[in-house]
Order: C-alpha cells, then structure tokens, then sequence
C-alpha cells in the first residue's frame, strides 16, 4: 500500500474504486453503487476531543495504571465472562459460573 | 488475546441491532444508547431496547446539534436511559413535557411521561472508564464489553462496504461516534457497530484497520479515547415477559439482580429476597405484607392465597393482586419512595379461584394493569385498570373488560403480554395477551387476544393435571431484541413439576420437556433469570411450604425449602 494522493481526492464512486485498486485497499464499495454517483458523506454528528468541554471529558486511565487491579473491583454477572475471568487470573477457580 | 466480536462471543450475540441516524447529527447518542443496550444484555443476559430519543433530546440537544461521550455518559448516570415507548426517536425536534418525577430522579427537571423513572435503565454516577491506551482497550473489551468512541474518519468511510477499511484518502473528517464491539489481532482491525443503518459495511457492522495506509496518519482509531460502562441496573418493564407469579428479579443487590419473592404465610403475605452476588447465600424473608398508612389499615390477615407480583413502572414498585377473605382480588402496592405498603382496591368476581393472572400492559405510559382470573363458573374474567389516557373508565377503577373459556378449574399467574403481534419499537399498545388455564378435563387451555381484539381459543394440551401453571415468555428462540422469544409453562401434576415449552416464533405446538421435583402442589413463580439463561421456579409443597427449583445447562435442580 501506498500513501493516498491528498491532491487528488476522489470525487465519485467510481473514482474511489480505482484509488482503492491502485492502493490496495482491503476493502469494497457497495457494488449496487454506480460508478457515476458522487462521494457522499453520511451525516455525523461528534464533537471532537478538543471541542468537548473538560467538565465532559473525564480524565482516561493512565496507561502506566494496572487496568486489572481497576476491573478487579467489581467482577461480572455474567457467567460466561466470569469463566473468562478465571482463564485470565482475575478471579480463583471455584468463582467462576454461578448457579 | 487474539480475536474478540461480541456478535458472537461464548456461543450467543450480545449486540442489539443496527440503528440508522437518519439526517441528523446525534451519532453520539446512537452509540452511547448502543453501549448501554449492549452491557445490560451481557451484565444481565437481557435484551433491551433503550431510546435514542430520550437520550438525545433529554441532554437538550435537537436533531441538528453535535455531541460528544462524556455528556451522554453524564445524562445516563443522572437520569438513567429509559425505552422508546416512554420517548422514541424522531428525527424532529422536540422538547420533554414538564412531569413531576419520583424520588430517584427528583432532579430531572423535564420528563416525557409521569413513569419515567420506573422505566429507566439506571447506573450510578461515575460508572464509566475512558481509555487511550490500545492494549487496555482490547484487555476492557474482553473482559468487560463493548466501548464507544468518537473518531475522525475521512469521507470515504461512508462507502465502506466489505473488507477492512483503510483510509483511502487523506485528511480528518467530522468527528463521527461508533461502539467498538470486538477486534482481531490476527489480521489487526477492530470491529465497529455504526448508526448508518443496516446497508452501510456489512449490516451495518465494520472492520477498521489498527494500521493506515498512511504514515502521518494511523488507523482512524487510533489515540481514540475509548468509554466503557459497567455495573447496570435494568428496569422492571425490560423483564416484565420474562417473569411471573410470585417471583420477580429486581434491581436490588450488589450485582442489581436480586430476586425478590412473595408469598402466603398464614393469613398474611410475607416479602423475600436473595442476594444474587452469592445464589449460596440463603433467602431471607424482609417483612410481612401489611398497610404502613396509620390511617388506612385496611389490609393484612385477610390473605387467602399467594399474590401475583409486578415490579411496575410507576417508580418501580411492587404491585401484588391477591384473594382476600373478602371474596375478591385486592391491589396492594409498594412505594419505593414512602417505603411503605399501601391498598389500592378492592375489585373482581366474587370467590375468585386460584392466583390471578395479573401484568403490566403496554398500553398507554404508565402502561395498564391487566388481570385475567378464573371464576367458580370456571369462566376467566379480563379485568382492566388504565393508568394513562386514553381513559375509558375513571382514573383508579378496574372494570370488567371480557369473560371468555369454560370449564376451566384452576387460574394460575399465566398471563403475559407477548412479542407476538408487536411490531418494531415502540411498541404502542401492540403484542397479544396470552393466557393459560388448567380445566376441569384436566387440560390446560391457551388463549389468545390480539391488540384490540377479543379472545379466542389456541387449543389445549397436557392431560391428567390438576393445578394451574405458571407462564412467561423468555429469551430463548430469540437472535436480538426485535424477535419473540418462547414460551417457558411450569405446571404441577402428580406431585411433580412438568415443564412445557412453545416456539413462539413458528407458533408451533407445546412440548413437554421434562419432568421435576418432588410433594410440590403447585407452581407459583416462575422467571428467566440473569444466570446463564437460567429458569428458575418456585413451588408450593404438598406440606404448605415453599422451594426453589432452576434449570441450568446441565438439567433441573431442587434448590432449599424458603420458607
């Protein structure tokens, strides 16, 4: 693969298919599209991260931070993951499935 | 690690379905209400339909304005997410109406209906953990769930179809939110749920490389921040088909799922509960059932046989319906905020026989109770109470809606409002009632009536019973949460408990199952529970005591004698 052209943004969808053969790119445009329809986004609607005001944007766990420890406070209903949880560690053998 | 999707995880999907946005810019709510879907059904093994609606225009945003996480996260953490039938989605714009609301929620300054607060998912304040780091969003997507984020992908992402996308032309786009639902190390994507309807990727579910094809800018999700959520706490109206009789599982408890039980103990009712964090742990009775109003005294030592139960949408109480030594069926209900028994009424035929059939319609918001009950004539009597317009009868009464079957002998806690005959959400009023009776023949006899309709016989099967069954409809026959799931019948005979079942589906013919238990009389409560699709029963015994009784994959068991 190669790095997209940013001078030549496809403006088709038949455009678009060749950028993504010329590419490589692992993946396919709807093939009931024609090749003469436009490039057209689909509405949005996020704010990005720097728009969000820091009241609403809690702080993000600390990489440094042992994720284990934090899910370990509070292990899972769920059965099925509780099994999971023993075949990672996070809980003993016998504190698996319920019921 | 190496490949986690949650559409398929431990043999079953845990992924509601595709959603589509429309025209509008509230992306953010649609991946924040599919988060929430997502972990009640994993924390609980439920589905559950939540309202993009309520969660969009609740933060006071209309269809035109942007979003992001942390305030969705918020509003869900202040005032739960509540189901399309309190508030659906829309594409318009709208505003809540000013609703008083109960205790729990007393700071919600606009409500869309007065039962708001008994009919939202809720979550305690800071629930959520937000991640950056790649490796401790894979460990949190596969030890806990899904995660939603918001990303800045190119305009080319919404041609995505199959195959895993990368970038195929340069530059950000807008900000844009999805629900990571799994990833693949293997072939290094991570698999998105997006709110562009089903025809977007492959029924509207995404791989997105961890790698671009560029080098100044890697996979779009890349230094994402990802919001995970767990400890939910479902609503009753979201188990409401999945319970019956005696038993409810509520939200109490350190994991939210204790059961709660009612049951006749002498002349009076007496209140129950389990922990469900340790089902070792033993049940442990609360209280007897009597009027807590010092100037209502009007119920207690007057109870004839063990009460049907709903946890109900008005702040989720507890409404139980019982034979009194009045001769009729009496409401009592439990305040949550008060903390107090109350009586509602006094109502029905006279000598009612057996437990009523008694649920929570979805007529109307707060929807209206419906019991059906058997009379000495062995006719079953549908009475209603509306509890929201449109009124037909007074505020506060129950009237005689319809007598329909003979010969039956035995009423049971059989009555459910089905899936079957309600289309997509909200629902509005739609899906049959259904109803299940032992006669006189010694068959128990299922009826049907469809939304707005009258009642009518399905048929009749078993042979040689003489107690009345218990019935809901649980999960299983069920791929998402559109679908209707099959009935679950427990009923006694010759001592033994025989359970019967129905593909709901195919409306096919019942089948027995199996057969379990041991000097039980009758069943009185019967629910699909949290645990691993469990169903779990309760008896009464041929000595007048109660036992609890669950399936699991491996068969029936006899749990202790409660009481």
């Amino acid at each position: 693969m190669t790095e997209p052209d940013a001078q030549e943004q496809p403006q088709t969808i038949g455009e678009l298919r060749r950028r993504l053969a010329e590419l490589g790119n692992p993946w396919t445009v709807d093939p009931q599209l024609s090749d003469d329809e436009p490039l057209r986004d689909r509405p949005r609607g996020g704010q990005a991260e720097e728009e969000v005001p820091d009241e609403l944007r809690p702080a993000a766990l600390e990489s440094s931070r042992d994720l284990r420890a934090v899910l370990a406070e509070q292990p899972p209903a769920n059965p099925f993951l509780r099994q999971r949880w023993v075949e990672d560690g996070l809980l003993d053998e016998g504190e698996g499935g319920v019921s | 690690m190496a490949i986690v999707d949650w559409r398929n995880r431990f043999g079953s999907n845990w992924i509601t379905t595709v959603r589509d946005q429309g025209p509008t810019q509230n992306c953010w709510a649609f991946a924040t209400t599919a988060l929430y879907e997502a972990m009640i059904r994993i924390e609980h093994c439920l589905w559950n339909w939540r309202s993009e609606g309520d969660l969009a225009r609740g933060t006071g945003k209309q269809p035109w304005d942007l979003g992001n996480l942390g305030e969705a996260v918020f509003f869900v953490e202040r005032y739960g997410l509540a189901d399309p039938d309190c508030f659906p989605w829309s594409t318009a714009a709208a505003l809540y109406t000013s609703k008083p609301h109960g205790a729990a929620m007393q700071a919600m300054p606009l409500s869309p209906t007065s039962d708001r607060a008994g009919r939202t998912m809720r979550i305690a304040a800071n629930s959520s953990t937000t991640l950056t780091d790649p490796a401790q969003q894979k460990q949190w997507i596969d030890l806990v769930g899904p995660m939603a984020t918001i990303v800045q992908p190119p305009s080319d992402f919404g041609q995505l179809h199959d195959g895993i996308y990368v970038p195929a032309v340069s530059g950000a786009g807008p900000a844009h939110a999805l629900l990571v639902v799994g990833f693949n190390d293997d072939e290094q994507y991570w698999i998105v749920k997006n709110s562009w309807g089903p025809g977007w990727g492959v029924g509207g579910f995404g791989k997105v490389s961890y790698n671009s094809a560029t080098t100044a800018n890697a996979g779009i999700l890349q230094g994402a921040t990802f919001y995970g959520v767990r400890g939910t706490n479902p609503d009753p109206w979201i188990r409401r088909r999945m319970r019956n009789g005696a038993l409810v599982q509520g939200g109490n408890g350190a994991l939210r799922n204790n059961f709660e039980l009612f049951v006749r103990v002498g002349m009076d009712v007496e209140h129950w509960y389990r922990e469900n964090a340790d089902p070792s742990r033993p049940w442990v009775r609360v209280r007897v059932v009597r009027s807590d109003d010092p100037w209502r005294m009007t119920f207690g030592n007057d109870v004839l046989d063990c009460p049907a139960a709903v946890q109900s949408t008005f702040n989720r109480n507890y409404e139980l319906i019982l034979r009194t030594t009045y001769r009729q069926l009496r409401h009592v209900y439990y305040d949550h905020t008060s903390g107090w028994w109350n009586d509602a009424t006094i109502f029905g035929p006279e000598d009612p026989v057996g437990i009523p059939g008694f649920v929570q319609s979805n007529r109307g918001a707060p929807g209206d109770f419906e019991v059906v009950v058997v009379t000495p004539s062995g006719q079953a009597e549908h009475w209603t109470k509306h509890n929201s317009a449109p009124w037909t009868h007074r505020p506060g009464e129950w009237y005689l809606r319809e007598q329909f079957g003979t010969g039956l002998g035995y009423g049971g806690p059989s009555l459910v409002q089905s899936r079957l005959g309600a289309g997509p959400m909200p629902e509005n009023g739609q899906g049959e009632l259904h109803y299940v009776g032992t006669g006189w023949d010694g068959q128990l006899h299922h009826y049907r009536r469809p939304a707005g309709g009258g009642w009518q016989s399905v048929g009749g099967f078993g042979q040689g019973i003489s107690s009345a069954p218990c019935l809901i409809e649980g999960t299983f026959g069920t791929g998402n949460e559109t679908l209707v799931g099959n009935f679950e019948l427990c009923v006694a005979t010759g001592g033994q408990v025989h359970h019967w079942w129905r593909h709901n589906a195919s409306q096919g013919a019942w089948v027995q199952s199996a057969t379990f238990g041991a000097d039980v009389k009758r069943v009185v409560g019967l629910l699909q529970g949290t645990y691993r699709f469990n169903l779990e029963v309760i008896v009464e015994r041929t000595d007048g005591h109660y036992q609890y009784y669950w399936r699991d994959g491996s068969g029936w068991h006899a749990g202790p004698v409660i009481t």
